[in-house]
């Protein structure tokens, strides 16, 4: 017969008392973190995600429905499911993608604008191309991700 | 007499030639940032004056506009039109005129300019309504520079 144990009792109260705040508390620590450091931590995670060709985790950084203006056209992807039946995270030559500059525009509670640069490689670490863009980055539902972005690559 | 009547036509004609020429050579030198900056004169000057299909000249669509983490897409002219009316928004906020009250190209090319501002609203009586920031993607198509998106923190 296990013995009665007043420590793991407590730990135990403790925890089933606090487990119905923890996703207040990950809110809160979303909040805390800020909305410029949390947007960039959004867009750290986005070119992560497109370098490893993880298609889940780079659209788990997007928020939808999701505006891309490139070239002179304006898409709309309503949803996950739209987004990826056009994903290509593998073109012609590319290896990689690094953040050459990023700078934060305007920001608030809720929403933070930030001017980019990046460059494409070929394996190798030869540069394909350097790019501007500007992404849109929100808080939805205790969540940063990018709702839209403009970029001037082809 | 020909040559009286070529000498008359050259009159009235040389002059507009050469003011379209130079009105052409001004506009061919414009810079994307410039266009872009007349493109948001245009659009301000059409919103104060509640000129529906003077502000609809000066976007592109479809347009988007991004505000309170929504996005809204009008697809044409039409759907834009259908979903905006000055005088319900003047009575609902008190607006009743705007300027913009900084303006900041952050990113230009040939065809887009991406430019930040601050846009203040006035009541009629001329004190602050609100102020607020917003991001502008203006862009050239068929030679016509437009609003293509804009993304505000403006309720």
């Amino acid at each position: 017969m296990a013995r009665f144990s007043p420590v793991a009792w407590l730990v135990s109260c403790v925890f089933w008392t606090a487990a119905p705040a923890l996703p207040a508390l990950a809110q809160y620590a979303s909040y805390a973190e800020g909305p410029e450091t949390a947007a960039l931590r959004v867009l750290d995670d986005y070119i992560a995600a497109y370098n490893a060709r993880d298609e889940a985790a780079f659209v788990a950084t997007l928020h939808f429905p999701h505006v891309r203006i490139a070239g002179d056209r304006v898409r709309t992807f309503p949803g996950i499911g739209e987004y990826m039946r056009e994903l290509e995270l593998e073109k012609g030559g590319w290896d990689y993608s690094t953040w050459t500059e990023r700078r934060v525009v305007q920001s608030g509670p809720t929403k933070v604008h930030v001017a980019a640069r990046f460059t494409r490689y070929r394996a190798g670490g030869i540069p394909v191309g350097s790019y501007d863009s500007l992404y849109v980055i929100v808080l939805r539902n205790g969540k940063w991700g990018i709702l839209a972005r403009s970029s001037y690559a082809p | 007499m020909i040559n009286r009547r070529r000498r008359s036509l050259a009159v009235w004609l040389g002059p507009a030639l050469v003011v379209t020429a130079i009105g052409g050579a001004a506009r061919a030198e414009e810079t994307p940032e410039q266009a872009a900056l007349r493109t948001l004169d245009a659009f301000m000057a059409a919103f104060n004056a509640r000129d529906v299909e003077a502000w609809i000249a000066t976007l592109h669509f479809p347009h988007v506009r991004i505000a309170s983490g929504q996005v809204a897409v009008y697809e044409d002219a039409a759907s834009f039109r259908s979903d905006f009316e000055f005088a319900r928004f003047a009575e609902q906020t008190g607006w009743s005129r705007s300027e913009w009250s900084d303006r900041r190209v952050i990113q230009a090319g040939p065809d887009k300019v991406h430019v930040a501002v601050v846009f203040t609203r006035f009541r009629a009586d001329g004190s602050v309504l609100a102020r607020y920031e917003s991001l502008y993607v203006v862009t050239q198509m068929g030679g016509h520079w437009g609003v293509q998106a804009r993304s505000s923190y403006a309720p």
